[in-house]
């Protein structure tokens, strides 16, 4: 019997209304572990290079990580990968919540989905079986209906994941929703999704648990860190206040990204961060197993209801639905939010795409003509929940902001390439690069397009008296770094992290969860990687699964063309920022050579493409002949 | 001769896990007190905090703190 995983992976041809398991045996699941190692070796396997994402031949992977479905705590992520519509590149995106926990319940490790549908269906899950069901009677429907829907037929206790009407009318940000609250966010997977004619998987465990080698031993460490919480500021801050403290705390930094990263301070801050938020505020929740509850649960009853279902904005949707447009009404933003995630829309690139066409409109490049008169200037909250539901339609103006900032500069004109902020196509999320060196190189590197947690953040080394400094000292880095520092040292750390964090990926660690952002150690991993699955592991071998997805996802896009040159930020990001502390500002040059320090000590190329050196080193061989 | 005291208001914002919850308190510090100086008096460990604003402005260690003088601190943020 296995432990930890099932040792099952499932197979849907939506072509042939096909459906199979494949068991790939122990040394792949130790190899690769699970989320993302799984699911880009997947996509190697299965998907050939220059296909049309939005097309039949495109794959859609969902991967739990290799803890998720234990009842260890910060562990509930699954991965969902494809070819990105939006960015053309690797597609990658995680979400907690409850799915990805009762997918390795009911018996499977992954789900692989080749072909479209002739017509709309769901796929339903139980007790190690899988069957396609017509999903004619929710097609269309928001994520709160559809689900109603699903849990009449087959059960109050059946988790949902699922794409909306943005999936299904192919907005290229569209993304899939898990219990109304949780997000595989980026990319545009739900657009994958509809355009399969896929509208959800649905999950029934039944209670059942996933078998793991000691779970009385997992649950330690869940009620350990329970009990060490209450005394960890990063670890309870995130209980109390959740990712919106980041409003107030960035906006006195003076880089929190406003009127399309024109500004870095924000008049309306103090109206839409963790405080404000404390008004509307009714419950705290989390995901499954997890202690810290770092979710927020809003409502307002008054003239713009806002629905509790839907949990409550984050950090990066309060500054991209928020600052970004120069909206300081937390009511609009909230429902805003209410509304993204029934109609399933990216809320970083719905801002950020947003905020793009109001520069574009205050700048004459777009007029009312292209607006269909909608009065797109910063500041202006009338228009904003109007938007989102012409983007999830395509409709009007709506069509033209569903493609994305991208695709939109291209229309209007090369002169908005100026304030276009992109990377390999995705809008960033709200981090901005002048303050911190690290983040100018995960947006610059990321696989996926502009990703704010492909490594540990730049404040979490900068002092030595520090709980972050400490938690990383098990990999060895034993020096605080400052955040503007473009140095060797910068790079080290970015490179150690960047394999950490995508190991948590591959075992469905949630960054907010586990040290150095918060509680949970690297030792605890190690041994909560030990008492799942019964192997005598290391942090070593953990590190270099994560390696191994790394390596992986840039074969992939060096398939597809992407290589050094799209390695960059957007131009805006090495203009001067006036902040607080001064002018901050980051240099091109001193970013190129930290990227190029980067392919060295990755074991990669000029270009960025690991050398067969690298991969015999990873044991991907096999991958050699496609580099 | 006594010696000349001055206090100054620290508002913790988002800081939950010190003070008991607190938003505001009070420091009594020696005169000429340093921002450095006032840090080490918080039982908050330096490296937990991530920004320090005097009148919503970016000072450094050695900036020599006035009576009365309201600061703000800030926890770091790291991700979200």
């Amino acid at each position: 019997m296995t432990e930890g995983y099932n040792n099952r992976i499932l197979y849907i041809n939506l072509d042939k209304e096909k459906i199979w398991t494949e068991q790939p045996g122990e040394k792949f699941f130790r190899k690769y572990f699970g989320g993302t190692g799984i699911g880009v070796h997947l996509l190697l396997k299965h998907l050939k290079a220059g296909v049309d994402p939005l097309s039949p031949e495109n794959v859609l992977v969902f991967a739990p990580g290799l803890l998720t479905g234990t009842n260890g705590p910060a562990v509930p992520r699954f991965s969902v990968m494809a070819k990105s519509p939006l960015t053309g590149a690797v597609g990658k995106t995680e979400a907690g919540g409850f799915w990805g926990p009762a997918l390795k319940q009911a018996g499977f490790d992954a789900v692989v989905v080749l072909g479209t549908s002739e017509n709309p269906v769901y796929l339903f899950i139980e007790e190690g079986k899988a069957r396609l069901l017509s999903a004619e009677k929710i097609w269309g429907k928001g994520t709160k209906e559809s689900q109603k829907i699903i849990r009449v037929d087959h059960g109050t206790d059946v988790c949902v994941a699922q794409t909306g009407p943005a999936g299904e009318n192919c907005v290229l940000y569209a993304n899939i929703c898990n219990e109304l609250a949780h997000f595989n966010g980026r990319n545009g997977l739900g657009a994958v999704m509809g355009s399969k004619k896929l509208k959800a998987i649905a999950v029934r465990t039944h209670g059942k648990e996933l078998v793991v080698n000691d779970d009385a031993k997992i649950k330690n460490i869940t009620r350990s860190i329970a009990e060490r919480m209450k005394t960890h500021p990063l670890a309870w801050g995130l209980h109390i206040h959740g990712t919106p403290a980041g409003i107030e705390a960035v906006n006195a930094a003076g880089f929190l990204p406003t009127d399309n990263w024109q500004q870095g301070q924000f008049s309306g801050a103090g109206k839409i961060g963790a405080e404000a938020m404390d008004e509307i505020l009714v419950k705290r929740k989390g995901c499954y197993s997890c202690p810290l509850r770092c979710k927020r649960v809003v409502e307002i009853e008054d003239e713009i209801p806002v629905d509790p279902a839907f949990g409550g904005p984050e950090f990066e949707t309060l500054a991209s639905l928020g600052s970004c447009l120069g909206i300081d009404d937390l009511a609009i933003i909230a429902k805003a939010n209410e509304i993204c995630n029934d109609l399933t829309i990216d809320t970083i690139s719905l801002g950020m795409t947003i905020a793009f066409a109001m520069e574009c409109f205050e700048k004459g490049f777009i007029t009312k003509q292209d607006t269909g008169g909608l009065d797109l200037r910063f500041g202006n909250k009338e228009i904003l929940l109007p938007i989102i539901e012409m983007v999830a339609k395509r409709e009007g103006f709506g069509d033209v902001l569903a493609q994305g900032s991208m695709r939109m500069s291209q229309m209007f004109g090369d002169e908005t390439k100026e304030f276009l902020m992109t990377v390999k196509g995705q809008e960033p999320p709200v981090h901005d690069p002048r303050w911190k060196t690290g983040i100018a190189m995960q947006f610059s590197l990321s696989y996926n397009g502009a990703d704010h947690w492909i490594a540990e953040h730049d404040q979490l080394y900068k002092d030595e008296d520090s709980l972050g400094l400490s938690a990383l000292s098990e990999l060895g880095i034993l020096d605080s770094v400052d955040t503007k520092d473009v140095t060797w040292r910068k790079v080290r750390i970015f490179y150690y992290t960047h394999m950490l964090v995508n190991a948590f990926d591959c075992l469905g660690v949630c960054c907010l969860g586990a040290a150095p952002r918060s509680i949970l150690s690297m030792s605890e991993i190690v041994e909560m990687v030990h008492v799942t699955t019964g192997w005598n592991t290391s942090l070593w071998e953990i590190m270099k699964v994560g390696e191994r997805s790394v390596n992986m996802q840039r074969i992939f896009n060096g398939r597809e063309g992407f290589g050094k040159k799209n390695d960059r930020l957007p131009e805006r990001f090495y203009s001067v920022l006036n902040t607080p502390g001064g002018k901050a500002s980051l240099q091109k040059s001193d970013l190129e050579d930290m990227i190029e320090l980067f392919y060295q000590m990755a074991g990669w190329n000029e270009e960025g493409q690991p050398q067969p050196a690298k991969l015999y080193e990873l044991n991907l061989d096999e991958f050699k002949p496609i580099c | 001769m006594l010696e000349e005291k001055i206090v100054v208001k620290v508002k913790l914002n988002l800081f939950p896990s010190y003070y008991d919850g607190k938003k505001e308190i009070e420091l009594k510090l020696e005169k000429d007190s340093t921002v450095e100086e006032m840090l080490s008096c918080l039982v908050i460990p330096r490296g937990d905090i991530g920004i320090i604003l005097i009148d919503n402005k970016h000072v450094k260690m050695d900036h020599r703190l006035l009576d009365s003088v309201k600061i703000d601190i800030y926890p770091i943020f790291a991700g979200g």
